[in-house]
């Protein structure tokens, strides 16, 4: 079933179009890759794809509805959710905390409900709790829970942002690098982890790396941008003998792969 | 003994100032250099309403909050949804122009020479309770679902809105609640004071309950109330060093900053477990001694 | 009001914009480089009115040397600001609203000790030209201070914009604009960039302070006259600094023109509610772009 559809997408700062008539789209429960040399647009397409960032031209369809020039908060609440490249935590809340933001557009009540501390409060706060505890023990943070982000190693952080992009249940799950600053294990553990989103969780997962073993081995097909555009897509395969994408990014994959 | 009971109310209701401006500006990040034009609303209605429309007391301190409500609506919408730095220098002239017409508006406000005669009707016990009510308002709100949007979002407001909070309007409520508090802050003051002018809180004023909360800890109401309730009556008490007192404030702003940024507190809250806990300690130290 | 009349009140505004607009650059410099308001600007400009105050009274009779000696003195209270109370928390990467509140702090201390050692008294520059008034074109009368100020704010930011746009370093300013925050911009290091950014700053403010204290005397509270150079950067464009100089002379005359209609009660009442719409229709201002975060 199609879940998302980017339709010729346009971006420009200043003159310089980051983005331009890019269109993808992606159906349930399958992993898919951006890929490109740096500055070729793929953060700004999933800034694009979230609401961060105003599209120019274009369209983007979400479970058939138009999400082109909607708030991020409302493209959260319909099930796309995201982790940044830059891991983006909130330091002043402890490890628990970052993850139960995460369901603010699904509280269900109102600030009121919450002065009288109603028992409706109560029994939502104490199953976000009982929620964002089971996030983190799914990716194995659960004694981290009263700790502040800041304390955390990089890999930790790096996989806090997942459990709290995963904690409003999404349908669609953006991952912005992802395997950036890891180490071997610690890629192979994400490697791991997203598949059993996509299998467990049935989540769709659209994935910005440049970590080719873990693009080749994970997605079904792989979208190559280049100035903006979109220069190729296709199966791993298909794509590894693209003559177009060998021009572009041949060097950056020989060192890695 | 009367005198120190007026230290003590003062400094009660500038710590509701600062509670107010703890949740904007501790909690939420935001910052209003206009704060304090929102308690001269709420002193003047108030001043206003008893002295020249002869209103009955308690009616028009309920008043002051919904013209600070409505004061709050119009100057808070359409800058919270820009960058906070508009949102800062729009509440610096919005303080600016509530002076200015207060001023142009002398046949009604008397302008400079101020307003007198305001029944002194904010007795301690009412400035006590209403203090205690606030600032057990203000720490929990810090413990729920509100207070962690708002500390998300002093954080990082793009990760909040990716993360599904509605930044703006959850801005637009704080700032609300923040500016009823110090309105009806003001109210009590123009009630205890008896006598309001319109300098009675320029942008120093809100600046100066700003940086209170930088040197208790943005992460601590106990520190915020603490660093307000010695600043205040310290400054009560020394009158002489009333300027002073604020070079000295602003010197330990910047070292508290430069060296300890989270503030002389942290994020240490005082609760009733870390008393019982005191107390446990002290306990079996006398059964010993 | 009579045509002459008028024209001396244009001529007035425009001379008190200039002011305004040097303001709201050195303001606006700031903002642009590291993003965040500085309010410690209006405590320079207090600092300096009074440095100029002292110098023109004790040491240097002539405008020119007076002027001079303050302006540099400016930049060296600019510097020291930066060093002491910004360069600690830039070095150990906090966020920006730190920033802010050490600005605010300066403005304080700053009204504050003034205030402490020589009270709310309303110190006056000496009248450095004899004849006040000059006749232009035959037809009206012209304060000879108002043209001086005039002139030498258009040179102020005429030279400040040929060394933005020349100088190796004035470019690693402006580049500096789009991101302070990645480190060696073309091999111009950081310090040197954001300490060059105060002195000018410094230097900008102590030309308006000594301006506001020849037009109104000193006090300690003319740190707050700062408003006049945000209303112009807000008008401009944060960010913007030739849509800072437009809207500072733009206000100059406008509030010009507005004191001799209206009376000066109402006047910043029009400003202000005239600066909220304005924001609510073009929060960008005339001529900024709006600044956003990058995700």
């Amino acid at each position: 079933m199609e879940l998302l559809r980017v339709d010729s997408i346009s971006k420009s700062f200043g003159g310089v179009e980051a983005v331009k008539e890019f269109s993808m789209v992606q159906a349930d429960a399958e992993i898919t890759a951006i890929i490109g040399p740096n500055g070729a647009g793929k953060t700004t397409t999933f800034n694009l794809v979230s609401g961060v960032q105003s599209v120019d031209r274009g369209y983007v369809t979400f479970l058939g509805a138009d999400i082109t020039r909607m708030p991020p908060h409302r493209i959260q609440a319909l099930g796309v959710s995201r982790t940044f490249q830059n891991i983006r935590l909130f330091d002043g809340l402890s490890v628990l905390d970052n993850v139960k933001i995460s369901d603010a557009s699904r509280l269900g009540y109102n600030m009121f409900d919450e002065l009288l501390s109603s028992p409706r409060v109560r029994r939502r706060e104490k199953e976000i709790q009982e929620r964002a505890v089971a996030q983190l023990a799914f990716l194995g943070l659960d004694r981290y829970a009263g700790d502040k982000p800041s304390s955390l190693s990089y890999g930790l952080r790096r996989r806090l942002e997942l459990a709290r992009a995963l904690m409003p249940e999404p349908k669609l799950l953006l991952l912005d690098e992802p395997a950036a600053g890891l180490n071997a294990s610690e890629i192979r553990e994400l490697m791991d982890t997203i598949q059993q989103i996509q299998l467990e969780k049935k989540i769709s997962v659209i994935i910005v790396e440049h970590h080719m073993e873990l693009v080749m081995n994970l997605c079904s097909t792989i979208h190559v941008m280049d100035f903006g555009r979109k220069i190729a897509a296709g199966t791993p395969r298909e794509v590894r003998a693209d003559a177009k994408v060998l021009e572009a990014y041949l060097g950056d994959m020989e060192e890695v792969c | 003994m009367a005198f120190y009971t007026a230290v003590l109310e003062t400094t009660l209701l500038f710590s509701i100032f600062v509670l107010s401006v703890y949740m904007l500006s501790g909690l939420t990040g935001l910052f209003s250099l206009g704060h304090g034009a929102f308690i001269t609303i709420g002193a003047y209605t108030v001043g206003l309403g008893t002295t020249r429309f002869g209103l009955p007391i308690w009616f028009c301190v309920i008043l002051s909050v919904v013209v600070g409500l409505f004061a709050g609506l119009v100057i808070g919408l359409p800058t919270l949804k820009l960058r906070r730095d508009y949102f800062l220098l729009v509440t610096f002239m919005f303080g600016e122009m509530v002076r200015a017409l207060l001023l142009w508006t002398a046949q009604l406000t008397g302008g400079a020479m101020g307003l007198a005669g305001i029944p002194y009707a904010a007795e301690l016990p009412v400035i006590g309770v209403s203090t205690i009510v606030i600032l057990v308002f203000v720490a929990n709100l810090k413990k729920t679902a509100f207070g962690r949007t708002c500390i998300a979002i002093r954080d990082d407001e793009l990760a909040a809105q990716a993360m599904g909070v509605n930044v703006y309007w959850h801005k637009v409520k704080v700032f609300l609640l923040s500016a009823a508090i110090a309105s009806y802050g003001g109210g009590l003051l123009a009630l205890n004071m008896t006598f309001i002018e319109p300098n009675l809180f320029n942008w120093l004023e809100s600046a100066k309950l700003i940086v209170i909360i930088f040197v208790g800890g943005i992460n601590s109401v106990t520190g915020s109330l603490f660093t307000a309730i010695l600043y205040y009556s310290f400054g009560e008490v020394f009158r002489f060093a009333h300027v002073w007192r604020d070079v000295i404030l602003g010197v330990l702003v910047i070292l508290v900053i430069v060296f300890r940024s989270q503030g002389l507190f942290g994020a240490w809250e005082l609760s009733l477990t870390w008393i019982s806990s005191l107390f446990r300690k002290i306990r079996p130290a006398k059964s010993g001694g | 009001m009579g045509s002459s009349v008028f024209y001396q009140q244009v001529i007035s505004g425009i001379s008190l914009g200039g002011v305004y607009a040097v303001m709201a650059v050195g303001f606006g410099i700031v903002f642009n480089v590291l993003r965040f308001s500085n309010f410690s600007h209006g405590g320079v400009v207090a600092i300096s009115a009074y440095v100029g105050l002292f110098i023109s009274w004790n040491i240097f009779p002539s405008f020119w040397m007076a002027f001079t000696a303050t302006a540099l003195l400016g930049g060296v209270i600019g510097l020291l600001v930066e060093r002491l109370v910004f360069r600690p928390i830039r070095v150990a990467g906090k966020p920006l609203t730190y920033f802010f509140v050490n600005s605010i702090t300066v403005a304080m201390v700053a009204q504050q000790s003034l205030s402490a050692l020589w009270g709310h008294e309303y110190f006056p520059y000496p009248t450095f030209f004899e004849r006040a008034a000059m006749l232009v074109g035959g037809v009206f009368v012209v304060s000879q201070t108002y043209l001086l100020m005039l002139g030498i704010s258009a040179l102020t930011l005429l030279g400040l914009t040929v060394f933005l746009r020349i100088t190796k370093l004035g470019i690693a300013i402006r580049a500096a604009s789009s991101d302070i925050y990645t480190p060696p911009l073309m091999g111009v290091n950081t310090d040197l960039i954001t300490g060059v950014t105060f002195v000018i700053a410094g230097m900008l403010a102590a030309v308006t302070g000594f301006f506001l204290g020849m037009t109104y005397s000193v006090t300690p509270f003319l740190g707050a006259l700062m408003i006049k150079g945000i209303i112009a950067a807000i008008i401009g464009g944060m960010g913007s600094l030739g849509g800072g100089v437009i809207a500072g002379i733009l206000l100059g005359v406008g509030e010009s023109l507005l004191i001799a209609e209206v009376g000066s009660s109402v006047t910043p009442i029009i400003i202000y509610l005239g600066i909220v719409i304005l924001l609510l229709i073009r929060p960008q201002g005339i001529a900024g772009k709006l600044t956003t975060v990058k995700a």
